[in-house]
């Protein structure tokens, strides 16, 4: 058999690498020298929920926010402390970007401002403190987004796995429900 | 049970089987396993929404258990075998092959509680590498001899195979038909035709009837995280079962053997367990060591008879050499239609073209191919988000609408020839819990074997585009990662004992009451077939030669 292993591992060792890095962006500079308590204080993660509902809009399928991603991904960071610094870093990065464009926070924007500044995030340089933390909550969003049954209806995927299986598996498959 | 006749270190393919065909017969065996038990109803988590955030659930993490030797460096020529993402480029950065992980499960029933269930008999050219190509070992007997163990072990673990049993000569039929391929299965058998391949049912340890008490399978394609039906024969499910139910057998877990006790007369007294720090002593007229190719050698090596630092049982200087991989290919891209390929077993179907040692053109030792989208871990969302999809916002939820399902993979492995540069020893500078050093992995690739390597991924890029494929989203291979899930030959059997560790009963030339009874005995590796029957049906074999001494 043949196995999959390296996206997992090299996502986290990448992040994490990453974030030592960081040291050298300010106002990463002076977030990262307070403890995390104080980091809570002062950076604020209000941006979050805004910055994931950018991500995963509601369509024909829930939000990120409407599955409690926020919620999810704050306690897996807290778990992490280099991971809680960067949803701090990163929210603040958002809130900086917004006051540039017209002095509000990030999640007061409109869905198109939103957009821009999360296309900005995407686009900058390989090890930034914007494109680290695009990346990093794009990968778990995905994870803790796509592991709520409500997000497979449109897709047409009758999970989990078991403990009904795939009896039709031979057959074409039937189109998902819209 | 006071004193066994039996020991036997480790319950997996090997070591279950033994314990099994000797109990059957009467004899008293104990099974020292240094894992837990696993129980598949409540740690298989298939039924839950958190299914694909975890791999196999393993209770003993098997990170850090052994350490690796520098890997060769990586060379322009064969940057076509490099692994890669569309979305993340190069999956592994650095100019070294990396060393990913040694694939193996620490538990009762061993690895094949985590393995996709391929039930394949050897190629009978490919036992006889030595005599027919010049290269490996001859396997101290032939096909013939070891296929009525073959029918023996499918019946014991219900295989479910096809009719038409090609080279592989069958005197019975498999006990359970073949599977029905799966809708994706049949669209790359479509692909196969088109080259002029066959694409055929791969014999499979998952039921397609019930079976034994066993319910039929139902095409979760879940199989390597650990099957909560029960149906796929997991030799805690078939052999372990089956010894203990003859009263004949206990096993005792969380019992890591540490050395095997050397006395006078080339007899081993006694082995020593550690559990919790205690350390056990227990003694019997016969051992086995069925550890897996890596930790047998181990602890073997681990065993030094006083006077020596040599290890037990290697008076050949062979004990960990010829360590033998698994080299594999595997491309992922994404088909045009809907296909549901979340569906179906991992491993349905086989196309065996190319498993005879002289099939690929130019270099010696065959491979085979088989679909592979399930063991690409390419059927659930979070990876289609993550590595097919990507992006973020509305496009990127339409784009998950449209393609999920539509991922088709095709993997293949081959023959891993032995090297000198390819063993393993024990680590001078790390060691376990119980002060012992830990089993090191070397891992060379020669040119030889990347040129097999380079046939299996164009073969895997052919057969995709001729199944419909018209965009390649991952390849994964093993020229850039050792990644190994079968590994082979460390305690290599042969009729000489100045070539082999064990004789063709799997016993020790010179320690006759020492058996080896896993991969470890390979002397080749076959042109890709999956080894788990094969490892069962030589433990048969030798359990039935020992009742001869017993
Ligand atoms: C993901 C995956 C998929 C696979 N798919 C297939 C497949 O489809 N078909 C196939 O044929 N093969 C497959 N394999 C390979 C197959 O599972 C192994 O080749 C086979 O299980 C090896 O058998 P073994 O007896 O040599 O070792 P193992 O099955 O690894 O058993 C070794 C046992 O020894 C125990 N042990 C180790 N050290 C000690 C110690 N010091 N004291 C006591 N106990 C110890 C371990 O806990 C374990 O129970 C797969 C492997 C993996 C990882
Ligand atoms: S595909 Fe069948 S054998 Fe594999 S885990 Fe699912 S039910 Fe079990």
């Amino acid at each position: 058999m043949i196995l999959i292993m390296l996206d997992k591992k090299q996502k986290r060792r990448h992040f994490l690498r990453t974030l030592v890095l960081l040291g050298s962006f300010l106002p990463a500079k002076v977030l990262l020298a307070l403890p995390v308590e104080k980091q809570r204080q002062a950076g604020s993660l209000s941006a979050l929920p805004a910055f994931l509902d950018t991500l995963i809009p509601e369509d024909i399928s829930p939000s990120a926010s409407q599955l409690n991603v926020g919620p999810d991904l704050i306690g897996r960071a807290r778990q992490e402390s280099g991971f809680e610094r960067l949803l701090i870093l990163g929210c603040t990065w958002l809130n900086e970007q917004s006051h540039k464009q017209g002095k509000q926070l990030f999640e007061n924007l409109d869905e198109a401002a939103r957009i821009a500044i999360v296309k900005t995030a995407e686009q900058s340089a390989d090890r930034s403190l914007p494109r680290v933390f695009f990346k990093a909550v794009q990968y778990y969003a995905f994870e803790i987004y796509y592991a709520h049954p409500e997000s497979w209806v449109s897709l047409g995927y009758i999970g989990p796995p078991q403990p009904v299986g795939f009896p039709d598996y031979a057959e074409p498959p039937e189109l998902p429900r819209t | 049970m006071t004193r066994p006749q039996v020991v036997v270190i480790g319950s997996g393919a090997g070591g279950a089987a033994f314990a099994w065909a000797l109990a059957d017969a009467g004899v008293q065996v104990q099974i020292l396993e240094a894992g837990p038990r696993y129980d598949p109803l409540k740690d298989y988590l298939l039924a839950s929404n958190g299914w694909e955030q975890q791999g196999f659930p393993a209770k003993v993490p098997i990170a850090g258990r052994q350490t690796h030797a520098p890997l060769q460096l990586l060379e322009n020529r064969w940057a076509d075998l490099r692994s890669w993402n569309h979305l993340t480029g190069h999956s592994l950065a650095s100019d070294r092959r990396s060393f990913l992980a040694y694939n193996h499960v620490i538990g009762v029933g061993g690895t094949t509680l985590h393995f996709t269930g391929e039930s394949h008999r050897m190629h009978p050219l490919a036992m006889q590498m030595q005599s027919r190509f010049d290269v490996a070992a001859d396997w101290p007997f032939d096909y013939a001899e070891l296929e009525p163990f073959y029918v023996e072990a499918e019946r014991l673990i219900g295989v479910a195979g096809p009719s038409d049993p090609g080279v592989r000569t069958r005197s019975a039929p498999y006990p359970l038909p073949a599977h029905n391929l799966s809708y994706a299965s049949q669209k790359l058998g479509k692909g196969c035709r088109k080259l002029g391949l066959s694409w055929t049912a791969n014999p499979v340890a998952s039921l397609s009837r019930a079976y034994d008490g066993r319910p039929p399978c139902n095409y979760c394609g879940n199989c390597t995280r650990g099957c909560p039906r029960l149906d796929k024969g997991t030799a805690d499910l078939t052999f372990i079962a089956k010894a203990l139910a003859t009263g004949n057998c206990t096993i005792t877990t969380g019992a890591y053997v540490l050395r095997l006790l050397a006395g006078s007369n080339d007899r081993v007294k006694a082995v020593v367990y550690g559990s919790t720090r205690r350390q056990h002593r227990v003694e019997a007229d016969y051992f086995a060591v069925a550890c897996g190719a890596v930790e047998t050698p181990r602890l073997l090596l681990n065993s030094s008879p006083a006077g020596s630092s040599d290890g037990l049982a290697n008076e050949s200087g062979l004990v960990g050499r010829n360590f033998m991989e698994t080299l594999f290919w595997a491309s992922a891209g994404l088909h045009p239609e809907p296909l549901g390929s979340h569906r179906g077993l991992p491993s349905d179907a086989i196309c065996w073209d190319y498993n005879a040692p002289d099939a690929i053109p130019g270099v010696v030792g065959g491979c085979r191919f088989s679909p592979s989208t399930a063991e690409a871990d390419l059927i659930g969302p979070i990876n289609y988000a993550r590595r097919v999809v990507g992006g973020w916002g509305r496009s990127h939820k339409t784009s998950m609408r449209e393609q999920f399902g539509r991922m088709l993979a095709v993997g293949g492995i081959g023959e891993n020839l032995p090297d000198e540069r390819s063993f393993i020893d024990l680590d001078p500078n790390e060691k376990d819990a119980f002060d012992l050093p830990k089993a090191r992995i070397h891992s060379h690739l020669a040119a030889t074997e990347i040129e097999r390597l380079d046939f299996i991924a164009k073969t895997c890029r052919r057969i995709l585009a001729a199944a419909g494929v018209k965009k390649v989203i991952e390849e994964y291979g093993s020229y850039d990662a050792f990644n190994a899930t079968h590994v082979f030959g460390t305690c290599r059997m042969g009729t000489e004992a100045k070539t082999s560790v064990v004789d063709s009963s799997c016993r020790s030339h010179r320690w006759r009451n020492l058996l080896v009874t896993d991969a470890s005995v390979f002397p080749s590796s076959g042109g890709g077939e999956s080894p788990a029957l094969t490892i069962s049906a030589i433990a048969l074999r030798a359990a039935r030669k020992l009742l001869h001494s017993i």
